[in-house]
């Protein structure tokens, strides 16, 4: 009932800049908590830009951080339920709406999560935490109950 | 058999065997072990922990004191100490009593009871400090651990798992009774999420002993069931309650052998606790035979379960509520002997009905003592003197094979206290209850008092019982009246001492049945009233959790993360032996077949000095500092002069903490005029971006710079020792080799794959570090693989590392340094930006006892026999018999470049006492003569670094 998968590698470049440099880049700013398409709201004054980043107009950060992450997504009714095994946030809709994006953890390991629709859920992990959160995962996985 | 032939909430239908002390018996589906055990007569369940006395069942649920049993669910699945009236009956289960040998009828230890006058209170403290040193320790406590203490803990591993859920809601209702049901109901009606969970296998609490109610309850929990807002949780314990409503629950699931409990960590915007109220026993002599039990309890089994727990049964009673068990017994077909009214006279109306009953009722009388030896067969009825105790010299007989006792009702106050909320004394009610709150929570039903009557206050039930021998209050722990008088005679006025002392209610069911009567007895003995005396301390958690519920799944290899780096599989294909650092696992040393770890250490280090070696350096920690502002950050932040650092090179960076002490080093590259690349210690990466995040927002709010961490994007393929170039060369595109001497760093391509190049040293050879993307860090390790195969390029681990810095008298942070060493104590003053007006630590630096010329400082050692090493951490002293430590070693290695082991310390003024022989203290043998040397063993020059 709950899907998991590895996402292929993506691009990635860590954004760091005022809210007013950011929005020279290109893409619509996402919102504090939320993220689009191109771009994950991470922080005050950070975000994660997903291809290839413009240039700014002011003084900012742009580091590649290409293979910082890996990515895992999860689909199914139970995605929240199984997200809860491990970390602490309330993810209902009304709580963690489509589009919300935040910095959490998992067990002991720091990721970022993101809803990019309501059936969807991804998280990235810093790259050597993966297997641990892949392990954790299919282990709760096992025990979701069905419905 | 004494179960009924109709009626409870059991299915007779599906009879499920069981077995208890290898006995096989029958149930049904419903029942719980002790209702089974009672349904099959069997009434002696245990033993007691001190005395060893024959225990029966005493309560109906949580509470129970008695009825702890071994529950073998086959190897690993061994639970001690469950409470036989909280285990549900499954098919197959094995139960086993405790504490007793060679059998539960016949216990030698039992002899212990005999001897029991000369066992009271505070007996440990008295008896057992001699003779001799430690005494308790070696003789005393095993020899009573033996004796005592109850079930015993499973030896292998718990082959279960355990979950672990975080959950949010509206509404968490604790305790699914009357009270609890209606909340959950009135919640659900609002919207909202509902969380209902109670300890019990089935929602009802006490509505499960009034069949009129079923009906409606069936409906109730239906409705609540079919609600998708609500979950319900049975079998589920609210055991601790934290700040902000942050309720944790442990949930024992269906599937026995399978997800064994799950724990629920539960944030609710409102608390209903409805947790109810727990009978109290009453104080006399004897009140612990089996067969005695509480009136509430018996009314349960007899319309839950189905089971007459005794035929000719006896009350005593201080609590009308007595009368409504007594009159349902008697309903269900026992002969009630006798009640036993406490008080002077109970009110007209139960009288009354028991008159049309025609049960006897004797006012004003108390219980002398009981008879029987493994279960009841009668009691001693005296009426009370004006102590309160009853007359045994106007005693009368009356047989019975079940004693009631209808103490009256403690309210569950439990969560709320441990929510910091206070109790107020209801004096009306003779109880603790629910005062103010300091959360967002309410408390319903008999917990709050809701629908409780007044009986016989507690200290009138106890008064005179202090006493009368034997008369326990606490019996998990074998506390009798007279402990406690014995207590305070002895000077103890806090009931929390008293409670140490005495260990009234410190058992593992945490005085649920003890702790009131313990107060009501130090009352009487202080002239107090209960208020006074106080309550003691309620802690989590309410019910005993299991180590597993807590693990959850942080076990195994899920137990910590663990880290490997990109090259870490092809390492293991090598055989690599691994050590752990921080969550890293790093490859220690690469040994071929049949090698020994000192053969390999050496065969490494070898191929550094005289061809090359290549080395996994991805865990160091690295910081990419970006902004206009990044020079004048790092300049603020650490010990060396940045501003004047050119594009293109690199330097070796210090930093410190406000104190002046060393916090962590690492080469630092600058790639543009605004952008650094900071490497950090392993250990160290994620402490030091703490620390410059937080000066970087809290400090130098003005500065435009920003830091991210790049640890995990670049893997780190370092590559050192004279052949280096030659192997690398080949493979690198777009560098000028003319313009790239030591400490330089270049972006350019290393077979074919984008790098940041590094040419630095850990080793004192000629080095490299080659940054590439994580993912493509195995197959740039490979392409270099092929081209030193020719100069017989060799993989070292963290070993070899460790050895060839310390040839070169490099510092590692957290070995050389121990958060007390200072820039100059390492040798380090050369790095020191003198003209800065400033850096993290610099005024530090100025104070007296920094500038002191006898500090500790890095200095080599060199051990006169030539071959021996000292130990890591040994002390250092000035001559062989001096007791006075002037230092210590930090790291010893042979060193098979040298041909002599080596050693680095921490030496008082070390750097004057060059050519000295100092010792260094051993554990097992004499102090080791050592000659004090500079730090740098090998090429101090630094000329191989050019080569």
């Amino acid at each position: 009932m709950v899907e998991i998968r590895e996402m292929p590698p993506f691009a990635c470049t860590l954004l760091q800049a005022s809210a007013a440099v950011a929005a020279t880049l290109g893409p619509a700013v996402p919102a504090p908590l939320t993220a689009t398409e191109e771009m994950l709201w991470l922080g005050p004054e950070e975000w994660l830009l997903l291809g290839e980043p413009g240039v700014p107009q002011g003084p900012a950060s742009l580091v590649d951080v290409s293979d910082r992450y890996r990515g895992l997504a999860l689909h199914g009714p139970g995605a929240a339920t199984l997200l809860n095994e491990g970390c602490p946030l309330d993810l209902a809709d009304a709580a963690f709406p489509p589009g919300s994006c935040t910095r959490t953890v998992f067990g002991k390991a720091e990721v970022i999560l993101w809803r990019p629709s309501a059936a969807e859920w991804r998280l990235l992990v810093a790259r050597s935490f993966s297997p641990y959160l892949l392990a954790l995962l299919h282990e709760a996985q096992a025990d979701l109950t069905p419905g | 058999m004494t179960r009924l032939a109709t009626g409870g909430r059991i299915d007779r239908t599906r009879p499920l065997r069981f077995s208890f002390d290898g006995r096989d018996y029958t149930g049904f589906a419903g029942d719980t072990l002790a209702s089974a055990l009672l349904a099959n007569g069997v009434h002696l369940v245990g033993r007691s922990f001190k005395y060893h006395r024959p225990r029966g069942i005493l309560s109906a649920g949580v509470e129970e004191p008695n009825a702890l049993v071994e529950i073998d669910r086959g190897v690993g699945r061994r639970e001690p100490n469950a409470r036989a009236t909280m285990v549900p009956l499954v098919e197959g289960l094995v139960a086993r009593s405790q504490n007793r040998w060679p059998s539960l009828r016949f216990d030698l230890a039992a002899l212990a009871g005999l001897g029991s006058a000369v066992l009271g209170a505070g007996f440990y403290y008295k008896t057992f400090l001699g003779p001799g040193r430690d005494a308790w320790h070696k003789r005393w406590e095993p020899l009573i651990r033996r004796m005592a203490g109850l079930g015993r803990a499973p030896e292998a591993a718990d082959p279960d798992r355990y979950g672990n859920r975080y959950a949010h809601a509206e509404v968490l209702v604790v305790g699914a009774g009357p009270a609890g049901i209606a909340a959950a109901l009135e919640a659900a009606a609002a919207g909202g999420r509902v969380i209902l969970c109670d300890e019990q296998a089935e929602f009802g609490g006490s509505l499960l002993a009034e069949p009129r109610a079923w009906p409606q309850l069936a409906a109730d929990m239906a409705a609540l069931s079919a609600n998708p807002a609500v979950t319900l949780l049975p079998r589920t314990t609210a055991f601790s309650y934290g700040l902000q409503n942050f309720v944790a629950l442990a949930q024992v699931l269906e599937q026995p052998n399978d997800l064994r409990e799950r724990l629920w960590q539960v944030r609710a915007q409102r608390v209903v606790l409805a947790t109810g109220a727990l009978e109290r026993p009453i104080p006399f002599s004897g009140n612990d035979r089996p067969g005695v039990m509480l009136a509430d309890a018996a009314r349960h089994y007899a319309q839950r379960w189905g089971v007459l727990p005794g035929r000719n049964v006896a009350a005593v009673v201080a609590h009308d509520t007595g009368y409504a068990a007594t009159f349902a017994l008697q309903d269900a077909g026992a002969v009630i002997a006798a009640v036993l009214e406490m008080r002077e006279a109970a009110p007209a109306a139960l009288l009354a009905e028991a008159a049309r009953r025609g049960v006897r009722v004797l006012a004003n009388h108390g219980v002398v003592g009981t008879r029987g030896g493994l279960r009841i067969s009668g009691l001693l009825a005296a009426p009370r003197g004006a102590d309160g105790a009853p007359d045994a010299a106007r005693a009368t007989p009356i047989a019975c094979d079940l004693l009631l006792m209808a103490g009256g009702w403690t309210p569950s106050v439990h969560l709320f206290s441990q929510a910091r909320g206070m109790l107020r004394w209801d004096a009306a009610l003779d109880a603790f209850l629910p005062g103010e709150a300091r959360e967002a929570v309410t408390c319903v039903g008999a917990c709050a008092g809701e629908g409780l009557a007044p009986g016989l206050p507690v200290t009138q039930m106890a008064a005179g019982s202090a006493r009368a021998p034997k008369a326990f209050i606490d019996q998990q722990n074998d506390v009798t009246t007279r402990d406690i008088a014995l207590a305070v005679r002895e000077g103890f006025r806090s009931i929390e001492h008293v409670k140490r002392y005495t260990t009234n209610g410190m058992a593992t069911d945490q005085g649920k049945t003890s702790n009131m009567l313990g107060l009501a007895l130090v009352a009487g003995e202080l002239g107090r009233s209960v208020p006074e005396v106080g309550l003691t301390t309620f802690r989590a958690p309410y019910t005993p959790t299991s180590f597993g519920a807590f693990a959850g799944r942080h076990r195994g290899l899920q137990f910590d993360p663990v880290r490997a780096a990109p090259l870490h599989d092809w390492a293991v294909q090598q055989g690599a032996v691994f050590e752990p650092v921080g969550q890293w696992q790093r490859a220690r040393y690469f040994p071929h077949a049949g090698e020994e770890m000192r053969a390999a250490v050496d065969r490494e280090c070898l191929a550094v000095r005289e061809s090359v070696g290549i080395f996994d350096a991805s865990t160091l920690g690295k910081i990419e500092v970006v902004g206009p502002d990044a020079a004048l950050f790092l300049e603020r932040c650490y010990v060396n002069a940045w501003q004047k650092l050119g594009i293109g090179r690199c330097r070796y960076g210090l930093l410190l903490r406000e104190d002046g002490f060393i916090y962590d080093d690492g080469v630092v590259g600058r790639l543009a005029a605004d952008r650094f690349h900071v490497t950090t210690t392993t250990g160290g990466a994620a402490r030091v971006l703490h620390m410059l995040e937080d000066y970087r927002q809290t400090e130098f709010p003005e500065l435009h710079v920003w830091l991210t961490s790049t640890t995990e994007h670049w893997g780190v393929i370092a590559l050192q020792g004279p052949r280096a170039r030659d192997v690398l060369a080949p493979l690198v595109a777009g560098l000028d080799w003319a313009d790239f001497p030591h400490m330089a760093v270049a972006e350019c391509r290393v077979a074919g794959i984008a790098a940041r190049l590094f040419r630095v040293s850990f080793s004192g050879e000629l080095g490299f570090e080659v940054n590439v993307p994580a993912s493509q860090a195995p197959a740039v390790w490979q392409a270099l693989m092929q081209a030193g195969a020719a100069h017989g390029i060799t993989p070292y681990g963290t070993e070899a590392m460790h050895v060839l810095r310390a040839e070169k008298g490099f510092i590692i942070v957290g070995q050389e340094t121990d958060g007390t060493v200072t820039p100059d104590d390492a040798g380090l003053t050369w790095l020191v930006g003198k003209a800065k007006p400033d850096f993290i630590g610099k005024r530090s630096l100025t104070r007296p006892e920094m500038l002191r010329a006898d500090r500790r400082q890095l200095v080599g050692l060199r051990p006169h026999d030539g071959r021996n090493l000292p130990d890591e951490g040994a002390q250092l002293i000035a001559t062989a018999t001096s007791r006075e430590a002037e230092g210590h070693v930090t790291s010893a290695y042979r060193s098979a470049s040298l041909g002599h082991p080596i050693a680095l310390g921490l030496l008082a003024g070390g750097r004057a006492r060059l050519g000295d022989t100092v010792f260094a203290t051993s554990l097992n043998g004499a102090p080791m003569a050592l000659e004090v040397v500079a730090p740098c063993f090998l090429d101090p020059k630094g000329d191989r670094l050019r080569g």
